[in-house]
Protein backbone atom coordinates (compact mmCIF):
# COMPACT_ATOMS: atom_id res chain seq x y z
CA UNK A 1 0.00 0.00 0.00
CA UNK A 2 1.58 3.42 -0.86
CA UNK A 3 2.38 5.82 1.84
CA UNK A 4 -0.45 8.55 0.66
CA UNK A 5 -3.04 5.93 1.16
CA UNK A 6 -1.90 4.45 4.13
CA UNK A 7 -1.64 7.97 5.47
CA UNK A 8 -5.29 8.05 5.19
CA UNK A 9 -5.77 5.05 7.64
CA UNK A 10 -6.73 6.74 10.62
CA UNK A 11 -10.01 6.89 9.41
CA UNK A 12 -11.51 3.57 8.80
CA UNK A 13 -12.75 2.69 4.81
CA UNK A 14 -16.09 3.16 4.70
CA UNK A 15 -17.98 -0.57 4.37
CA UNK A 16 -19.25 -1.07 0.95
CA UNK A 17 -22.28 -3.59 0.72
CA UNK A 18 -22.62 -6.03 -2.64
CA UNK A 19 -25.63 -3.67 -3.46
CA UNK A 20 -23.76 -0.22 -3.48
CA UNK A 21 -23.54 2.36 -6.19
CA UNK A 22 -19.79 1.61 -7.32
CA UNK A 23 -17.51 4.05 -8.52
CA UNK A 24 -15.38 3.35 -10.86
CA UNK A 25 -12.38 5.83 -12.82
CA UNK A 26 -10.92 5.10 -16.05
CA UNK A 27 -7.51 6.57 -16.59
CA UNK A 28 -5.83 6.70 -20.07
CA UNK A 29 -3.18 8.58 -21.17
CA UNK A 30 -3.23 11.16 -24.29
CA UNK A 31 -1.49 9.74 -27.54
CA UNK A 32 0.75 7.77 -24.88
CA UNK A 33 4.31 6.85 -27.22
CA UNK A 34 3.88 9.95 -28.82
CA UNK A 35 3.66 12.11 -25.49
CA UNK A 36 6.62 10.17 -23.95
CA UNK A 37 8.68 10.57 -27.15
CA UNK A 38 7.78 14.38 -26.68
CA UNK A 39 8.58 14.89 -23.54
CA UNK A 40 12.26 13.14 -23.78
CA UNK A 41 13.19 14.28 -27.08
CA UNK A 42 11.81 18.07 -27.28
CA UNK A 43 12.67 18.42 -30.89
CA UNK A 44 10.04 16.93 -31.51
CA UNK A 45 7.45 18.80 -29.75
CA UNK A 46 4.42 20.80 -30.96
CA UNK A 47 5.21 18.97 -34.26
CA UNK A 48 3.73 15.80 -35.89
CA UNK A 49 5.00 12.82 -34.73
CA UNK A 50 4.57 9.16 -35.48
CA UNK A 51 6.01 6.32 -33.34
CA UNK A 52 6.21 3.10 -35.32
CA UNK A 53 6.04 -0.57 -35.09
CA UNK A 54 8.27 -1.52 -37.65
CA UNK A 55 11.49 -3.25 -38.43
CA UNK A 56 12.70 -0.50 -41.13
CA UNK A 57 11.99 3.25 -40.41
CA UNK A 58 13.02 4.21 -43.86
CA UNK A 59 10.80 1.31 -45.46
CA UNK A 60 6.95 1.32 -46.03
CA UNK A 61 6.15 -1.20 -43.64
CA UNK A 62 4.37 -1.55 -40.53
CA UNK A 63 2.62 0.00 -38.92
CA UNK A 64 1.64 3.27 -36.92
CA UNK A 65 1.62 2.52 -32.86
CA UNK A 66 0.75 6.49 -31.67
CA UNK A 67 0.76 9.49 -33.36
CA UNK A 68 0.91 12.84 -31.80
CA UNK A 69 -2.09 15.21 -31.70
CA UNK A 70 0.17 17.65 -34.26
CA UNK A 71 -0.22 14.52 -36.72
CA UNK A 72 -3.24 13.20 -35.84
CA UNK A 73 -4.62 17.02 -37.27
CA UNK A 74 -3.86 15.51 -40.75
CA UNK A 75 -5.55 12.12 -40.23
CA UNK A 76 -3.51 10.22 -38.86
CA UNK A 77 -3.61 8.03 -35.91
CA UNK A 78 -2.77 4.54 -34.59
CA UNK A 79 -3.24 1.41 -37.04
CA UNK A 80 -2.84 3.72 -40.06
CA UNK A 81 -0.44 1.79 -41.95
CA UNK A 82 3.16 3.55 -42.47
CA UNK A 83 2.67 3.40 -46.25
CA UNK A 84 -0.23 5.68 -45.72
CA UNK A 85 1.30 7.66 -43.07
CA UNK A 86 4.06 8.71 -45.33
CA UNK A 87 1.76 9.56 -48.59
CA UNK A 88 -0.35 12.22 -45.83
CA UNK A 89 2.83 13.12 -44.03
CA UNK A 90 5.96 13.04 -46.09
CA UNK A 91 7.56 15.23 -43.66
CA UNK A 92 6.67 14.27 -40.01
CA UNK A 93 8.97 12.81 -38.09
CA UNK A 94 9.50 8.85 -37.97
CA UNK A 95 10.33 7.39 -34.85
CA UNK A 96 10.51 3.56 -33.92
CA UNK A 97 8.71 2.45 -30.40
CA UNK A 98 10.79 2.34 -27.57
CA UNK A 99 8.83 -0.31 -25.35
CA UNK A 100 11.21 -0.72 -22.79
CA UNK A 101 10.40 3.38 -22.16
CA UNK A 102 6.94 2.99 -22.26
CA UNK A 103 6.64 0.12 -19.58
CA UNK A 104 8.80 2.43 -17.33
CA UNK A 105 6.53 5.02 -17.28
CA UNK A 106 3.44 3.04 -17.35
CA UNK A 107 5.20 1.53 -13.83
CA UNK A 108 4.95 5.22 -12.67
CA UNK A 109 1.64 5.55 -13.69
CA UNK A 110 0.70 2.42 -11.97
CA UNK A 111 2.62 3.51 -8.83
CA UNK A 112 0.20 6.97 -8.65
CA UNK A 113 -2.82 5.18 -9.39
CA UNK A 114 -1.92 2.79 -6.32
CA UNK A 115 -2.14 5.47 -4.25
CA UNK A 116 -6.05 5.74 -4.93
CA UNK A 117 -7.23 2.89 -4.11
CA UNK A 118 -6.19 -0.98 -3.78
CA UNK A 119 -8.37 -2.03 -6.22
CA UNK A 120 -6.22 -1.04 -9.54
CA UNK A 121 -6.75 -3.25 -13.02
CA UNK A 122 -4.31 -2.48 -15.09
CA UNK A 123 -6.07 -2.57 -18.33
CA UNK A 124 -3.61 -2.09 -21.32
CA UNK A 125 0.19 -0.57 -21.48
CA UNK A 126 -1.82 2.73 -20.73
CA UNK A 127 -4.84 2.23 -19.48
CA UNK A 128 -6.46 1.19 -16.00
CA UNK A 129 -9.61 1.35 -14.18
CA UNK A 130 -9.93 2.11 -10.31
CA UNK A 131 -12.51 0.75 -7.93
CA UNK A 132 -12.49 4.13 -5.82
CA UNK A 133 -16.27 2.93 -4.04
CA UNK A 134 -14.52 2.16 -0.64
CA UNK A 135 -11.85 5.18 -1.29
CA UNK A 136 -12.95 8.42 -2.42
CA UNK A 137 -13.66 10.08 0.46
CA UNK A 138 -10.28 9.69 1.77
CA UNK A 139 -10.06 12.15 -1.25
CA UNK A 140 -13.49 14.37 -1.30
CA UNK A 141 -15.42 13.14 -3.90
CA UNK A 142 -15.03 11.40 -6.68
CA UNK A 143 -14.14 14.31 -8.76
CA UNK A 144 -11.73 15.54 -6.14
CA UNK A 145 -10.36 12.31 -6.66
CA UNK A 146 -10.48 12.34 -10.00
CA UNK A 147 -8.72 15.88 -10.19
CA UNK A 148 -5.80 14.72 -7.41
CA UNK A 149 -4.66 11.87 -9.64
CA UNK A 150 -4.49 13.73 -13.11
CA UNK A 151 -2.54 16.24 -11.43
CA UNK A 152 -0.36 13.83 -9.86
CA UNK A 153 0.50 12.48 -13.01
CA UNK A 154 0.73 15.78 -15.38
CA UNK A 155 3.66 16.75 -12.03
CA UNK A 156 5.56 13.38 -11.76
CA UNK A 157 5.02 11.96 -15.34
CA UNK A 158 5.06 15.15 -17.36
CA UNK A 159 2.16 13.63 -19.28
CA UNK A 160 -1.33 13.48 -19.77
CA UNK A 161 -4.02 11.78 -19.32
CA UNK A 162 -8.03 11.92 -19.55
CA UNK A 163 -10.03 10.60 -17.02
CA UNK A 164 -13.66 9.33 -17.07
CA UNK A 165 -15.55 8.67 -14.05
CA UNK A 166 -18.64 6.18 -13.76
CA UNK A 167 -20.78 3.60 -11.80
CA UNK A 168 -19.15 1.26 -13.70
CA UNK A 169 -16.07 0.16 -16.07
CA UNK A 170 -17.81 0.80 -19.61
CA UNK A 171 -19.41 4.37 -18.03
CA UNK A 172 -16.43 5.19 -17.15
CA UNK A 173 -14.17 4.22 -20.35
CA UNK A 174 -16.79 6.10 -22.41
CA UNK A 175 -16.95 8.68 -20.32
CA UNK A 176 -12.59 9.10 -20.08
CA UNK A 177 -13.66 9.27 -24.38
CA UNK A 178 -15.77 11.93 -24.21
CA UNK A 179 -13.21 14.95 -23.50
CA UNK A 180 -9.39 14.52 -25.01
CA UNK A 181 -6.57 14.92 -24.30
CA UNK A 182 -6.37 16.87 -20.42
CA UNK A 183 -10.40 16.25 -19.88
CA UNK A 184 -11.92 15.02 -17.48
CA UNK A 185 -16.14 14.16 -17.61
CA UNK A 186 -18.02 12.69 -14.17
CA UNK A 187 -21.01 10.70 -15.14
CA UNK A 188 -23.73 10.44 -12.26
CA UNK A 189 -26.19 7.63 -13.42
CA UNK A 190 -28.87 9.94 -13.45
CA UNK A 191 -26.93 11.83 -16.35
CA UNK A 192 -26.74 9.06 -18.37
CA UNK A 193 -29.09 9.03 -20.49
CA UNK A 194 -28.57 12.54 -21.73
CA UNK A 195 -25.47 12.06 -22.38
CA UNK A 196 -25.07 8.48 -24.22
CA UNK A 197 -28.52 8.82 -26.31
CA UNK A 198 -27.08 10.90 -29.24
CA UNK A 199 -23.74 9.41 -29.45
CA UNK A 200 -23.18 6.82 -32.28
CA UNK A 201 -23.38 3.33 -31.48
CA UNK A 202 -19.60 2.79 -32.26
CA UNK A 203 -18.98 5.01 -29.24
CA UNK A 204 -19.38 1.82 -27.08
CA UNK A 205 -16.03 -0.13 -26.56
CA UNK A 206 -15.86 -3.01 -28.86
CA UNK A 207 -18.33 -1.88 -31.71
CA UNK A 208 -15.98 -2.20 -34.60
CA UNK A 209 -17.43 -1.23 -38.43
CA UNK A 210 -19.11 -4.62 -38.58
CA UNK A 211 -20.99 -4.68 -35.86
CA UNK A 212 -21.72 -0.70 -36.80
CA UNK A 213 -23.43 -2.09 -40.01
CA UNK A 214 -25.22 -4.53 -39.29
CA UNK A 215 -26.60 -1.89 -36.59
CA UNK A 216 -27.34 0.31 -39.51
CA UNK A 217 -29.21 -1.94 -41.59
CA UNK A 218 -32.39 -2.68 -38.50
CA UNK A 219 -31.88 1.45 -38.40
CA UNK A 220 -29.90 1.68 -34.80
CA UNK A 221 -27.50 4.35 -35.55
CA UNK A 222 -27.21 6.30 -32.12
CA UNK A 223 -27.52 5.05 -28.53
CA UNK A 224 -30.54 5.92 -27.37
CA UNK A 225 -31.85 4.13 -30.51
CA UNK A 226 -30.38 0.80 -29.45
CA UNK A 227 -31.73 1.81 -25.97
CA UNK A 228 -35.15 1.60 -27.60
CA UNK A 229 -34.76 -1.65 -29.52
CA UNK A 230 -36.53 -4.53 -28.16
CA UNK A 231 -34.32 -6.55 -26.68
CA UNK A 232 -35.65 -9.60 -28.02
CA UNK A 233 -34.98 -8.36 -31.17
CA UNK A 234 -31.52 -7.74 -30.29
CA UNK A 235 -31.24 -11.23 -28.70
CA UNK A 236 -32.92 -12.59 -31.60
CA UNK A 237 -30.30 -10.71 -34.01
CA UNK A 238 -26.90 -10.91 -32.15
CA UNK A 239 -27.35 -13.67 -29.65
CA UNK A 240 -25.40 -13.15 -26.51
CA UNK A 241 -23.60 -10.73 -27.45
CA UNK A 242 -26.55 -8.73 -28.60
CA UNK A 243 -28.31 -8.62 -25.36
CA UNK A 244 -24.93 -7.12 -23.89
CA UNK A 245 -25.07 -4.57 -26.20
CA UNK A 246 -28.56 -3.69 -25.64
CA UNK A 247 -27.57 -3.12 -21.82
CA UNK A 248 -24.26 -1.17 -22.56
CA UNK A 249 -26.98 1.17 -24.21
CA UNK A 250 -28.49 1.63 -21.01
CA UNK A 251 -25.04 2.00 -19.26
CA UNK A 252 -25.34 -1.42 -17.46
CA UNK A 253 -21.73 -3.13 -17.06
CA UNK A 254 -21.41 -5.68 -14.18
CA UNK A 255 -17.77 -6.97 -15.06
CA UNK A 256 -15.72 -6.37 -11.66
CA UNK A 257 -12.35 -4.30 -11.60
CA UNK A 258 -10.38 -7.02 -11.32
CA UNK A 259 -7.17 -5.85 -9.09
CA UNK A 260 -3.68 -7.29 -9.83
CA UNK A 261 -2.28 -7.90 -6.28
CA UNK A 262 1.00 -7.43 -5.01
CA UNK A 263 2.72 -9.15 -2.64
CA UNK A 264 0.09 -12.08 -1.78
CA UNK A 265 0.35 -15.49 -2.72
CA UNK A 266 0.63 -16.54 -6.00
CA UNK A 267 -2.84 -17.97 -7.35
CA UNK A 268 -1.89 -18.23 -10.90
CA UNK A 269 0.40 -17.51 -13.97
CA UNK A 270 -0.86 -15.49 -16.73
CA UNK A 271 -0.06 -13.19 -19.70
CA UNK A 272 -2.48 -11.39 -22.11
CA UNK A 273 -2.53 -9.52 -25.45
CA UNK A 274 -4.49 -6.88 -26.76
CA UNK A 275 -4.92 -6.79 -30.53
CA UNK A 276 -6.62 -3.56 -30.97
CA UNK A 277 -8.84 -3.79 -33.68
CA UNK A 278 -9.29 -7.71 -33.07
CA UNK A 279 -8.30 -10.63 -35.24
CA UNK A 280 -10.42 -13.78 -36.16
CA UNK A 281 -7.80 -15.34 -37.80
CA UNK A 282 -8.02 -18.75 -35.42
CA UNK A 283 -4.75 -19.90 -36.65
CA UNK A 284 -3.07 -16.70 -35.76
CA UNK A 285 -4.88 -16.74 -32.50
CA UNK A 286 -3.27 -19.76 -31.49
CA UNK A 287 0.15 -18.56 -32.28
CA UNK A 288 -0.36 -15.61 -30.08
CA UNK A 289 -1.45 -18.40 -27.57
CA UNK A 290 1.63 -19.95 -28.00
CA UNK A 291 3.73 -17.23 -27.28
CA UNK A 292 1.81 -16.58 -24.42
CA UNK A 293 2.10 -20.35 -23.16
CA UNK A 294 5.85 -19.39 -23.33
CA UNK A 295 5.32 -16.26 -21.35
CA UNK A 296 3.19 -17.86 -18.63
CA UNK A 297 5.20 -21.15 -17.85
CA UNK A 298 8.77 -19.02 -18.09
CA UNK A 299 7.54 -17.15 -15.03
CA UNK A 300 5.99 -19.95 -13.56
CA UNK A 301 9.91 -22.14 -13.94
CA UNK A 302 11.14 -19.15 -12.53
CA UNK A 303 9.23 -18.43 -9.42
CA UNK A 304 9.67 -22.75 -9.04
CA UNK A 305 4.91 -23.54 -9.69
CA UNK A 306 3.85 -26.03 -11.44
CA UNK A 307 0.34 -26.01 -12.32
CA UNK A 308 -2.52 -28.11 -13.54
CA UNK A 309 -5.60 -26.32 -14.40
CA UNK A 310 -4.85 -24.16 -17.91
CA UNK A 311 -8.05 -20.91 -18.57
CA UNK A 312 -8.11 -19.47 -21.99
CA UNK A 313 -9.73 -15.61 -21.70
CA UNK A 314 -10.50 -14.30 -24.95
CA UNK A 315 -12.53 -11.06 -24.99
CA UNK A 316 -14.89 -10.79 -27.80
CA UNK A 317 -15.25 -6.87 -29.57
CA UNK A 318 -14.24 -5.57 -25.63
CA UNK A 319 -17.80 -6.19 -24.93
CA UNK A 320 -18.08 -10.14 -23.91
CA UNK A 321 -15.34 -11.40 -22.30
CA UNK A 322 -15.38 -15.48 -22.81
CA UNK A 323 -13.49 -17.58 -20.38
CA UNK A 324 -13.01 -21.39 -20.65
CA UNK A 325 -10.90 -23.60 -18.20
CA UNK A 326 -10.11 -27.29 -18.36
CA UNK A 327 -7.81 -29.55 -16.15
CA UNK A 328 -4.10 -30.98 -17.36
CA UNK A 329 -4.49 -34.06 -15.85
CA UNK A 330 -1.51 -33.57 -13.50
CA UNK A 331 1.10 -30.63 -12.79
CA UNK A 332 3.41 -29.07 -15.44
CA UNK A 333 5.06 -25.86 -15.85
CA UNK A 334 6.36 -26.41 -19.59
CA UNK A 335 4.67 -24.57 -22.93
CA UNK A 336 3.92 -27.57 -24.99
CA UNK A 337 1.18 -29.38 -22.72
CA UNK A 338 -0.33 -25.84 -21.18
CA UNK A 339 -0.31 -24.59 -25.21
CA UNK A 340 -2.16 -27.79 -26.67
CA UNK A 341 -4.79 -27.95 -24.05
CA UNK A 342 -4.99 -23.57 -24.27
CA UNK A 343 -5.39 -24.60 -27.88
CA UNK A 344 -8.20 -27.03 -27.94
CA UNK A 345 -10.10 -24.62 -25.47
CA UNK A 346 -10.09 -21.65 -28.02
CA UNK A 347 -10.90 -23.56 -30.78
CA UNK A 348 -13.83 -24.42 -29.34
CA UNK A 349 -14.41 -20.91 -29.43
CA UNK A 350 -14.66 -21.12 -33.63
CA UNK A 351 -18.29 -20.27 -33.82
CA UNK A 352 -18.16 -16.55 -31.48
CA UNK A 353 -14.99 -15.84 -33.24
CA UNK A 354 -16.63 -15.91 -36.67
CA UNK A 355 -19.39 -13.70 -35.21
CA UNK A 356 -17.04 -11.20 -33.42
CA UNK A 357 -13.21 -10.86 -33.58
CA UNK A 358 -10.65 -11.54 -30.17
CA UNK A 359 -9.81 -7.79 -29.26
CA UNK A 360 -8.11 -9.58 -26.23
CA UNK A 361 -6.58 -13.28 -25.82
CA UNK A 362 -4.71 -14.30 -22.55
CA UNK A 363 -4.12 -17.80 -21.04
CA UNK A 364 -3.59 -18.74 -17.32
CA UNK A 365 -2.38 -21.74 -15.60
CA UNK A 366 -3.84 -22.25 -11.95
CA UNK A 367 -4.12 -24.69 -9.24
CA UNK A 368 -0.30 -24.29 -8.29
CA UNK A 369 2.23 -26.28 -6.32
CA UNK A 370 5.27 -25.53 -5.41
CA UNK A 371 8.18 -27.62 -7.92
CA UNK A 372 10.13 -27.91 -4.15
CA UNK A 373 6.68 -29.48 -2.38
CA UNK A 374 7.06 -32.92 -3.80
CA UNK A 375 6.29 -32.56 -7.62
CA UNK A 376 9.84 -32.69 -8.69
CA UNK A 377 9.24 -35.31 -10.96
CA UNK A 378 5.95 -35.02 -13.16
CA UNK A 379 4.65 -37.37 -15.33
CA UNK A 380 5.17 -34.64 -17.98
CA UNK A 381 8.54 -33.73 -16.79
CA UNK A 382 8.77 -37.32 -17.58
CA UNK A 383 7.03 -37.69 -20.94
CA UNK A 384 8.32 -34.35 -21.83
CA UNK A 385 12.18 -34.77 -21.01
CA UNK A 386 13.01 -33.22 -24.23
CA UNK A 387 10.84 -30.15 -23.94
CA UNK A 388 12.12 -29.77 -20.16
CA UNK A 389 15.74 -29.96 -21.61
CA UNK A 390 14.99 -26.91 -24.43
CA UNK A 391 12.92 -25.00 -21.58
CA UNK A 392 15.89 -25.28 -19.65
CA UNK A 393 18.40 -24.05 -22.17
CA UNK A 394 15.96 -20.90 -23.72
CA UNK A 395 15.69 -20.22 -19.67
CA UNK A 396 19.57 -19.96 -19.27
CA UNK A 397 20.33 -17.89 -22.24
CA UNK A 398 17.31 -15.23 -21.43
CA UNK A 399 18.29 -14.89 -17.98
CA UNK A 400 21.57 -14.17 -19.34
CA UNK A 401 20.83 -11.91 -22.30
CA UNK A 402 17.67 -11.26 -21.72
CA UNK A 403 13.89 -12.07 -22.49
CA UNK A 404 14.32 -11.81 -26.35
CA UNK A 405 17.09 -13.77 -26.75
CA UNK A 406 15.35 -16.54 -27.87
CA UNK A 407 12.28 -16.93 -29.41
CA UNK A 408 10.11 -19.27 -31.48
CA UNK A 409 10.60 -20.25 -35.42
CA UNK A 410 7.05 -20.58 -35.32
CA UNK A 411 6.99 -17.04 -33.58
CA UNK A 412 9.11 -15.11 -35.62
CA UNK A 413 7.62 -12.13 -37.29
CA UNK A 414 4.35 -12.88 -35.99
CA UNK A 415 3.50 -8.98 -35.57
CA UNK A 416 3.51 -8.50 -39.18
CA UNK A 417 0.84 -10.99 -39.70
CA UNK A 418 -1.46 -9.04 -37.59
CA UNK A 419 -2.96 -6.78 -39.58
CA UNK A 420 -4.58 -4.08 -36.68
CA UNK A 421 -3.23 -2.14 -34.62
CA UNK A 422 -1.42 -4.70 -31.70
CA UNK A 423 -0.86 -3.10 -28.40
CA UNK A 424 1.48 -4.89 -25.73
CA UNK A 425 -0.59 -5.54 -22.90
CA UNK A 426 0.83 -5.94 -19.50
CA UNK A 427 0.50 -8.33 -17.22
CA UNK A 428 2.46 -8.58 -14.00
CA UNK A 429 4.90 -5.67 -13.41
CA UNK B 1 15.86 12.72 -38.26
CA UNK B 2 16.99 9.71 -36.06
CA UNK B 3 19.83 7.80 -36.87
CA UNK B 4 20.24 4.32 -35.15
CA UNK B 5 23.97 3.59 -33.84
CA UNK B 6 24.32 0.97 -31.48
CA UNK B 7 27.80 1.20 -30.44
CA UNK B 8 30.01 0.86 -27.59
CA UNK B 9 31.02 4.36 -26.06
CA UNK B 10 33.29 5.99 -22.96
CA UNK B 11 30.87 8.02 -20.95
CA UNK B 12 32.46 10.09 -17.92
CA UNK B 13 29.56 10.27 -15.12
CA UNK B 14 29.02 11.31 -11.44
CA UNK B 15 27.06 10.26 -8.65
CA UNK B 16 24.52 13.41 -8.09
CA UNK B 17 22.35 12.29 -4.86
CA UNK B 18 22.35 8.89 -5.46
CA UNK B 19 21.92 9.20 -9.15
CA UNK B 20 24.08 8.46 -11.77
CA UNK B 21 24.64 11.62 -13.89
CA UNK B 22 26.42 11.22 -17.38
CA UNK B 23 28.19 14.19 -18.40
CA UNK B 24 30.12 14.22 -21.38
CA UNK B 25 30.96 11.07 -23.66
CA UNK B 26 33.35 9.87 -26.35
CA UNK B 27 32.44 8.92 -29.82
CA UNK B 28 33.38 9.41 -33.54
CA UNK B 29 36.67 10.36 -31.81
CA UNK B 30 35.05 13.56 -30.63
CA UNK B 31 34.37 14.48 -27.26
CA UNK B 32 30.63 15.35 -26.37
CA UNK B 33 29.42 17.97 -23.57
CA UNK B 34 25.78 17.14 -22.08
CA UNK B 35 24.07 19.83 -21.48
CA UNK B 36 21.07 18.43 -20.58
CA UNK B 37 19.54 14.84 -19.93
CA UNK B 38 16.10 14.73 -20.95
CA UNK B 39 14.34 12.03 -19.93
CA UNK B 40 15.67 8.34 -18.20
CA UNK B 41 14.08 5.36 -17.74
CA UNK B 42 14.85 1.84 -15.83
CA UNK B 43 14.62 -1.85 -17.64
CA UNK B 44 16.17 -4.94 -17.34
CA UNK B 45 18.42 -6.87 -19.60
CA UNK B 46 18.22 -10.65 -18.41
CA UNK B 47 19.51 -10.15 -15.55
CA UNK B 48 21.10 -6.76 -15.51
CA UNK B 49 19.52 -3.96 -14.55
CA UNK B 50 20.14 -1.22 -17.67
CA UNK B 51 19.26 2.66 -17.17
CA UNK B 52 18.26 4.79 -20.97
CA UNK B 53 19.06 8.65 -21.27
CA UNK B 54 18.06 10.64 -23.39
CA UNK B 55 20.71 13.84 -23.26
CA UNK B 56 21.21 17.00 -25.33
CA UNK B 57 24.90 17.88 -26.86
CA UNK B 58 25.16 20.17 -28.78
CA UNK B 59 21.82 20.89 -31.11
CA UNK B 60 21.10 16.98 -31.42
CA UNK B 61 19.73 14.63 -29.17
CA UNK B 62 21.49 11.52 -27.93
CA UNK B 63 19.99 8.28 -26.57
CA UNK B 64 22.42 6.07 -24.45
CA UNK B 65 22.07 3.21 -22.33
CA UNK B 66 23.97 2.11 -19.30
CA UNK B 67 23.82 -1.70 -18.64
CA UNK B 68 24.91 -2.26 -15.24
CA UNK B 69 25.98 -6.08 -15.45
CA UNK B 70 28.47 -5.52 -17.94
CA UNK B 71 29.14 -1.85 -16.76
CA UNK B 72 29.54 -0.53 -20.45
CA UNK B 73 27.66 2.24 -22.43
CA UNK B 74 26.51 2.33 -25.62
CA UNK B 75 25.38 5.02 -27.95
CA UNK B 76 21.67 3.79 -29.32
CA UNK B 77 20.50 6.52 -31.50
CA UNK B 78 20.95 10.13 -32.28
CA UNK B 79 18.10 12.44 -32.93
CA UNK B 80 18.04 15.24 -35.40
CA UNK B 81 21.25 14.70 -36.71
CA UNK B 82 22.10 17.85 -38.63
CA UNK B 83 26.39 17.00 -37.95
CA UNK B 84 26.00 14.83 -41.03
CA UNK B 85 25.95 11.26 -39.11
MG1 LIG C 1 -4.50 6.19 -24.60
Amino acid sequence: MSPAFRGHLCAPPRPVSRTAVRTVIHVDMDAYFASVEQRDLPIYRKKPLLVCHTDDLSSYRGIVAAASYEAREFGVKSGTSVLEAKLKLPHAAYIAGNYEKYLHNTRLLMQICEKYTDCLEVYSIDEAFLDITATAHFFGSPRDTAVRLQAEVAKKLRLTCSVGVGPNKLVAKMASELKKPFGLTVIEPEDLPGIFAPLPVDSIPGVGRRMRRHLDAIGIRTIGQLAEAPSGLMREKFGVIGEILHKAAFGIDDSPVVPSYKGMEVKSFGQSLSLGKGSADVEYLCDVLLGLCDGATRRMRKAGYLGRTVAVYICLGRLFDLSRRTGLGCYTDLPGRVHDVAKDLLLRERASLDVYPATKVGVSVTNLAKREDGQQTTVFDVLDEKEAAVAAVVDRLKNRYGEKAVTRCSLIGIRNRYKGAPRAEIGIF
Amino acid sequence: MAVDVHEPIEVSAVFVRGRLKPVSFMWSRRHHKISEITGVYKYSAGTSACYGYTVRSGDDLYEISLNTGEMAWRLERIHGCESGV
